[in-house]
């Protein structure tokens, strides 16, 4: 039977995560704050648990600040059981990837308990179900891992397993006190608009050079004042200016494929 | 003196043709032009939307919003070159077709060096403003037309066909799409892509009421091949207030199963661009359901049934069992205080599926059949459809309190989320 928490009624969303925060005293969780590890994908783990998965389609979510979220959905070989892993990777610190993870455990239509446990996997572990067999949350510096499972009851998934497995993982690799010009980051090399002064309506080509060890990269943009658009005859992105008089920007913002990215901005005065 | 005829005169012996077409030409208002649109996130539709190099419908796409237009009169803007090329020149210019945007009366154009000039209006004087006084819309629309253009110039007067008829998809709309779409923010342009879904897909063509025109994209998101997340209850097309809508019109790339927000947020977006008023509703304790089908599924009060343990490991089980799940919080879409939700359908009893049948009949008679959006809808309802429902109407038929523990569980009141795309 699912239970509730009755002391507090929310309305909206961001209540509902205000509220989830004091029920799994968040002010108290051992964050490590100065300890990140250098990315993280869930494709790095081949064997183990995920010996008898195969990757059935990853998503990457639109990046919030310095943090991005993966999903990846795993379904197990010959049969239609499956595993959904959402990666966090927070470039500012634990706190944003515990935000973060919050945030993924409200969003979800069932009502639930949830509780936390400083003592199971990573410094941090959030069950969102009394039963631990159907989803585990979990924290390690400044990498959140949410693992779902698509299964029966009478099929357990080995849910905690892959869970110590990516922490097992998490903690071999090299630890860092700062990710600022780690060499596993993405760089723009080049953003900028050929022309940085247009009249309302008027385009201009975007020039971007990017390097990167760890292909393959997610770019994302975003326009202020002004739209981005791709030319398909030159291959190239282009900005249109608004309609609106004053300054305009785009901004582009790199992802690879140990999720961690890089952001950088380019001003356009529309005349 | 020699009996000679007089030389040419250039002005006998002209062509004109047209270069270029603009539907949207003012950016910033669209109660005499077309709305700002794009195709798709990263496509723009470019104005002038028609030029000579363009030979498909598809290739030049325009959108008219039906309610800042009532009643006005509405134009484009067309740029005509004439040849040999004179200091000064007019001619005549008019096209017939046109489908719903109507036939061009004749409109004398003026031409410098021989383009065409117009300093009538306040942009691109080498275009020509011209009234659609012909047009005839009333509802949504999505039509291709064919203006074929002809002119008289020189001395000649008769009417001479121009070498290239313009074709052209025009969309129109019961009102300025609202949130989570913009007139002002350009990245989120009315897309052409949402359009056809909203449009074709969801059979709302020929539609011209917002109540109707939500109910079809209703049954429609109800209709796609997704099924309801009976293990998580999570989504997979909204996140944080974000709907993947590039997921969802790619072919559902986040696979098949949904939850409620998920649904929600395809209604709102879909409903909207076509017009629709709907806000984004999340609804906090939401409670037991009565037997309800969730998308994709069949009859159900135990909605998370995925992970349980028998007896709860099945869809539907007894009325009022204790150890069955429910909805946490729910959400769905609202318009003008009543609820859509695609999500799931209701299984109504056999009383109140005749009750709104019954309904649907008397209000065609009584109203001779004026009524007949309003009669289609209740028929709609008949058949299980959460549409155009009040919160209690909606309740009622949803949600079950019927015992006390049940009622604990309900009790929260939807409020109002902000939906980007």
């Amino acid at each position: 039977m699912s239970t509730y928490e009755t002391s507090d009624r929310a309305r909206s969303y961001d209540e509902v995560v205000g509220i989830l925060k004091r029920k799994l005293k968040f002010s108290d969780w051992p964050l490590r704050e100065t300890e990140f590890i250098a990315g993280f994908s869930a494709e790095a783990l081949r064997s183990g648990v995920l010996a008898d998965y195969r990757l059935e389609r990853k998503t990457l979510m639109p990046p919030i600040i310095s943090r991005v979220t993966r999903r990846y959905f795993y379904r197990q070989l010959n049969s239609r059981l499956a595993l959904e892993v959402t990666v966090i990777v927070s470039q500012m610190g634990a706190r944003e990837a515990a935000e973060g993870l919050i945030q993924l455990v409200a969003a979800s239509q069932m009502g639930s308990e949830p509780r936390v446990d400083f003592e199971a996997v990573g410094n941090v572990t959030v069950y969102r179900r009394p039963d631990t067999n159907q989803s585990l949350a979990f924290l390690r510096n400044n990498i959140g891992v949410n693992i779902d499972g698509y299964g029966r009851a009478d099929k357990p998934l080995p849910i905690r397993e892959l869970a110590q497995q990516i922490d097992s993982h998490l903690k071999e690799t090299e630890i860092t006190s700062t990710l600022t010009d780690h060499d596993r980051l993405p760089r723009i090399l080049l953003f900028e608009a050929k022309a940085n002064r247009l009249k309302a309506g008027e385009r201009t080509d975007l020039t971007i050079e990017v390097q990167d060890n760890n292909p393959p990269q997610d770019w994302l943009f975003h326009a202020v004042n002004g739209s981005y658009n791709h030319d398909p005859e030159g291959d190239l992105w282009y900005f249109r200016a608004g309609h609106e008089k004053g300054s305009a920007e785009v901004a582009l913002t790199v992802v690879n494929n140990v999720n961690l990215m890089a952001t950088k901005r380019t001003s356009i005065t529309i005349d | 003196m020699e009996d000679r005829p007089d030389p040419p005169d250039p002005r006998d012996d002209c062509a004109i043709r047209i270069t270029h077409i603009k539907f949207n030409f003012d950016p910033t208002a669209h109660s005499a032009d077309a709305l700002n649109i794009r195709l798709d996130r990263i496509n723009e539709v470019v104005v002038p939307e028609w030029n000579e190099r363009k030979f498909l419908a598809a290739q030049s796409r325009a959108a008219y919003a039906l309610e800042p237009t009532r009643n006005r009169t509405i134009f484009i803007q067309c740029r005509f070159e004439i040849e040999p090329a004179l200091p000064t020149q007019t001619g005549i210019v008019r096209a017939t077709g046109g489908g719903i945007l109507g036939a061009i009366d004749p409109i004398t154009v003026d031409f410098v060096n021989g383009v065409s000039n117009d300093t009538s209006h306040t942009g691109n004087p080498e275009y020509v403003q011209i009234p659609l006084r012909r047009r005839s819309f009333n509802a949504i629309t999505r039509r291709d037309i064919r203006w074929d253009w002809s002119y008289q110039c020189g001395k000649r007067r008769v009417w001479q066909a121009m070498d290239q008829p313009t074709l052209h998809r025009i969309y129109v709309v019961l009102d300025v799409p609202p949130a989570p779409w913009s007139q002002t923010t350009p990245q989120i342009y009315p897309w052409t892509k949402a359009l056809d879904y909203a449009i074709l897909d969801a059979s709302t063509n020929s539609i011209s009421d917002q109540n109707e025109a939500a109910a079809l994209i209703v049954k429609h998101v109800n209709g796609e091949p997704l099924q309801y997340d009976i293990w998580q209850g999570k989504a997979r097309y909204w996140s944080g207030g974000i709907f993947n809508i590039d997921a969802w019109l790619g072919g559902f790339t986040e696979g098949p199963i949904v939850n409620c927000y998920d649904c929600a947020s395809a209604v709102t977006t879909f409903s909207n661009v076509v017009g629709c008023h709907l806000t984004y509703q999340y609804h906090n304790w939401f409670g037991y359901l009565n037997p309800v089908f969730p998308i994709g599924r069949g009859l159900c009060n135990n909605p998370f049934y995925g992970w349980s343990s028998p007896p709860h490991g099945v869809p539907l089980v007894g009325v009022d069992d204790a150890g069955r799940t429910s909805f946490g919080n729910h959400a769905y879409g609202k318009q003008t205080g009543h609820n859509y939700d695609a999500c799931m359908r209701a299984s109504l009893g056999c009383l109140a599926a005749i009750g709104y049948f019954l309904l649907a009949v008397l209000v065609l008679i009584l109203s001779l059949g004026l009524a007949a959006s309003l009669a289609r809808r209740l028929f709609m309802k008949a058949s299980g459809w959460l549409i155009d429902m009040t919160q209690s109407e909606y309740n009622g038929i949803v949600v079950d309190t019927s015992t006390p523990a049940e009622a604990t569980l309900n009790g929260g009141t939807p409020v109002t989320e902000l939906l980007s795309i």
